[in-house]
């Protein structure tokens, strides 16, 4: 039963219209660590200095996509127990397969509520205090 | 939240761009997996964002743009012509729901049904995918037997270590044929002679290698140097041997040494791939600088504030001829009247967006700036305790950091010029849909290509640049380019072009507007002027002057008024506009291959280079882009007119004779009755005529910062603006244009002025 402020969140899409609000909601929810990357290579790069249990990512992004970043850090095993949650829209569901094969926690559909995002959080870590 | 949605409309902005540029790129045969990609993801993109504001009518249409995006994804069907034009038209919807989400204009409902239905249709090429998707919701993507995986929480652990990643961004590598660029380069001893630093050459070649994002490495081959004791301090000995990232061109590294080419040796060779390092190189080991995996920067798009309620100088008669659009747009002379507000179609309301003064800026821009401003305090800090010195040696170096101080300063403005620089492609792009809609009006079919999109100006010429373009396009649509079946008559392929460019040119930037139509009628043209009376009928003009009548005002040929531009007063208006930007139109046309329009514009407006000069006691400033020479006029050369004034044969070209303090009426004094030795600048203005001004004294040429008098006072003749100078004093910037004019409307009442054959 973690603490949200304990936390620590990577936000990973290329809008950042959505990061921005995914970030406000996630701060709304008591969480204190929140990063932002545009994409799937800026990810790694942050996940590769800093601490993280938590990566919430879009699927389509330039560069580096949402599957190609679930899968590098599913297959590196410092960062395969991270949690990764994918932000869905109704254009990816030929992705959702695959990502369910690569081992997603769990998904957040877009448009969502905070209490939705909260939910979603809450099977994956359990009752978020 | 506010913000958060301003950021959306920011992207949203960017993300049409990205579509734009995409599907002109899939317009001109380009099917590319990638383009595709990019056209698709900037919808989703627009979908997704608009889903979390709630932005149900953005949503609705992009869902259905993004289903048939999808299908040409997915290769369902080819994207044909009629395939792009459909998305082309989707475009303009969609980038009007975005204006109307913002704000803006609502959008004729008929409008999106009708592009709606012909997407849809174009989704069912290939097998119904349109209905199914359309009915999910996204939380049915999520297959129903997936259940959330848990984990197990752990705080982190004190001794996070990093984590190294293995990920091939195979794109990201450079290209196996891309070499680094090697460049040699000695300084001949006149490179010093003439006040010039090898240190500015490897300065520009680091400066080219950033914009690229990479880095320059650099070694000097010292082995020519001799012993201290024999040193000639002023003589060079050294060579340079620079490697190059492999995206910097040969030609720009070629444009580096431009002005020293005479002055030194440099040779510029790409290494082949396999190449190794000469063995011969002193120093450190050169190697192909590491590619910096940088994207290309984000497009850079910005919206600011349209100009306030316009105001137009014209009297009424000409005012209500004004085409609206335009005519409402452009920024007129200050004047009383009003223009009402422009009643109009959908779409050009539309076009109008509600903007934000915000602009993004490549963050190496702002570091340059911020590096120059750390050493602006540093040479202060010099300047200061030098001051308090009072030794020669003191006031010798005193000097010498006053002018490092210069030449930061200078560098200062520089860099702050290219955070205010912005690429003329948003400008561009939008020009894509005043073709196709024109085009639409007029049933012509016209291809627009684009050049030299990512030039970049100050971003207040971008702003302004769109309104003249668009009429200018217009214009080139409605009469540059012949109808179909004239142009197949004339044998010229059906389909005509136009051709819109930017480049930069000594320090001006160059914008032309090319079409392959019939060129100007210049008897029309004359016939028309004479008939207005905007030209005596026994004038006699040059073919330049003829095609520069079409920007008299109140001039059109055009046999029907055409509802798309033609109403003759635009051109007019175009041309104040680009004047009042500090810029020149030229026009050269051919007739049966086209006509060609030339902007040429200043690169700032804040800023301009000019020449301090004494008339009637008052120090003034003329733009040294206006001056063509100045010299000391003989007697011999001037003749009087009945009238009093004088004009000036100049080598044989005729032009009037301006005593500039009485013209300016700063002084009473009559002319002096011989103007012999008289000092006279001649000036030019953007049409090309020419006029000689007297003034005492020439002080100086120096930079200075243009400061408007109109907004603090009031227009004045001939003085378009005002400064102040390093004395701390104001002075006058001339209007060099209203007082050739003048001096022209002056004589202008006797038959041929332009080619007098009063020299003879």
């Amino acid at each position: 039963m973690p603490a949200a402020s304990q936390i620590r969140v990577l936000i990973v899409d290329d809008q950042s219209s959505i990061r921005q609000i995914l970030a406000n909601s996630l701060l709304q929810l008591g969480f204190a660590h929140v990063a932002q990357r545009k994409d799937g290579k800026e990810a790694i790069e942050y996940l590769g200095q800093n601490p993280t249990h938590l990566v919430i990512s879009d699927f389509n992004m330039p560069v580096m996509d949402g599957l190609e970043l679930l899968r590098a850090v599913r297959g590196n095993p410092k960062t395969q127990k991270v949690a990764f949650i994918i932000l869905t829209g109704e254009a990816s569901r030929d992705l959702v397969q695959e990502a369910v094969k690569a081992g997603v926690n769990n998904f957040l559909a877009k448009p969502y509520t905070v209490a939705k995002l909260r939910e979603v959080l809450e099977k994956v870590f359990g009752p978020i205090t | 939240m506010d913000d958060i949605l301003q950021i959306f409309f920011q992207e949203c902005d960017e993300q049409l761009q990205e579509l734009e540029r995409g599907l002109s790129a899939l317009s001109d045969g380009e099917s590319e997996h990638e383009t595709v990609n990019a056209v698709f993801r900037a919808v989703h993109s627009i979908k997704g964002g608009a889903a979390s504001f709630g932005l149900d009518n953005l949503v609705r249409f992009s869902h259905v743009f993004e289903n048939s995006l999808d299908g040409l994804r997915s290769g369902r069907f080819a994207p044909t012509h009629d395939v792009v034009k459909t998305f082309l038209k989707a475009m303009d919807v969609l980038s009007d729901l975005v204006n109307e989400a913002r704000g803006g204009a609502a959008v004729d409902p008929t409008r999106v049904a009708e592009s709606h239905a012909e997407l849809a249709a174009i989704n069912s090429i290939g097998g119904d995918h349109g209905g199914a998707a359309s009915a999910a919701t996204t939380e049915d993507v999520i297959p129903a037997d997936f259940s959330p995986v848990p984990i197990d929480f752990e705080p982190v652990a004190a001794d996070f270590e990093p984590i190294p990643f293995d990920f091939d961004f195979g794109e990201e590598k450079p290209a196996p044929a891309a070499a680094a660029l090697r460049v040699t380069f000695h300084p001949h001893d006149t490179l010093y002679e003439r006040g010039d630093d090898a240190r500015n050459i490897l300065i520009g070649l680091a400066d080219i290698a950033r914009e690229c994002g990479g880095e320059i490495q650099t070694s000097c081959d010292r082995s020519a140097l001799p012993p201290l004791a024999d040193l000639v301090p002023d003589k060079s000995y050294v060579t340079w041997h620079i490697v190059l990232p492999p995206e910097v061109s040969e030609e720009s590294a070629n444009a580096v040494f431009d002005w020293v080419s005479e002055d030194c040796d440099f040779s510029i060779v790409r290494e082949s791939a396999e190449d190794e390092v000469p063995a011969e190189q002193d120093g450190e080991q050169a190697e192909p600088a590491e590619t910096e995996a940088a994207a290309a920067p984000p497009p850079e798009e910005e919206r600011t504030a349209e100009p306030p309620a316009p105001e137009s100088a014209l009297p009424p008669a000409i005012e209500a001829l004004l085409p609206m659009p335009v005519a409402a747009a452009l920024d007129l002379h200050a004047g009383s009247a009003t223009t009402p507000p422009p009643a109009t179609g959908a779409a050009q309301a539309a076009a109008r967006k509600p903007e934000q003064a915000s602009i993004r800026v490549d963050l190496h821009r702002i570091d340059d700036l911020m590096d120059l401003v750390g050493e602006l305090v540093i040479a202060q800090a010099a300047i200061e305790s030098l001051s308090r010195r009072t030794d020669a040696a003191g006031q010798h170096e005193l000097v010498q950091s006053i002018s490092s101080m210069q030449s930061l300063t200078r560098d200062i403005q520089d860099a702050v010029m290219a955070v205010r620089a912005q690429p003329v492609r948003a400008v561009f792009q939008r020009m894509q849909r005043v073709v196709r809609e024109a085009c639409s009006m007029t049933g012509k079919d016209i291809v627009l290509t684009l050049e030299g999109e990512d030039t970049e100006v100050d971003r207040t010429l971008v702003e302004k640049l769109t309104d003249p373009l668009t009429h200018m396009l217009r214009n080139a649509v409605d009469h540059g380019i012949e109808s179909t079946e004239a142009r197949i008559a004339a044998g010229k392929p059906a389909e005509g072009h136009i051709v819109l460019s930017a480049e930069h040119r000594s320090g001006r930037i160059l914008i032309t507007i090319k079409d392959d139509g019939a060129g100007i009628n210049r008897q029309r043209v004359f016939e028309t002027a004479v008939k207005r009376g905007i030209i005596p009928p026994n004038a006699v003009l040059s073919d330049d002057e003829i095609n520069n009548l079409i920007f008299m005002p109140g001039f059109s040929t055009a046999a029907t008024v055409s509802n798309l531009s033609g109403r003759g007063v635009g051109m007019d208006v175009v041309k104040q506009a680009i004047q009042s930007l500090g810029g020149r139109i030229t026009i050269s046309s051919t007739p049966g291959k086209g006509t060609t329009f030339g902007f040429s514009l200043p690169l700032t407006l804040a800023i301009l280079d000019g020449m301090l000069i004494a008339a009637g006691g008052s120090t003034m400033v003329i733009p040294i882009s206006s001056i063509i020479e100045t010299m000391i006029v003989k007697q011999s050369d001037i003749y009087a007119l009945p009238d009093g004034s004088n004009v000036i044969s100049i080598r044989g070209d005729c032009m009037p004779l301006i005593p500039l303090a009485t013209a300016l009426k700063l002084s009473d004094a009559p002319p002096r009755d011989s103007l012999d030795a008289s000092i006279i600048l001649v000036v030019e203005n953007e049409s090309g005529a020419r006029a000689a001004l007297i003034v005492d004294e020439i002080r100086d040429q120096t930079q200075v910062v243009i400061k408007s008098i109109e907004s603090n006072y009031r227009q004045i003749f001939g003085v378009s603006a005002a400064t102040i100078l390093g004395d701390g004093s104001v002075s006058l910037i001339l209007d060099v244009s209203a007082l050739v004019a003048s001096a022209i409307g002056h004589i202008d009442s006797k038959p041929s002025n332009t080619r007098p054959e009063l020299a003879a």
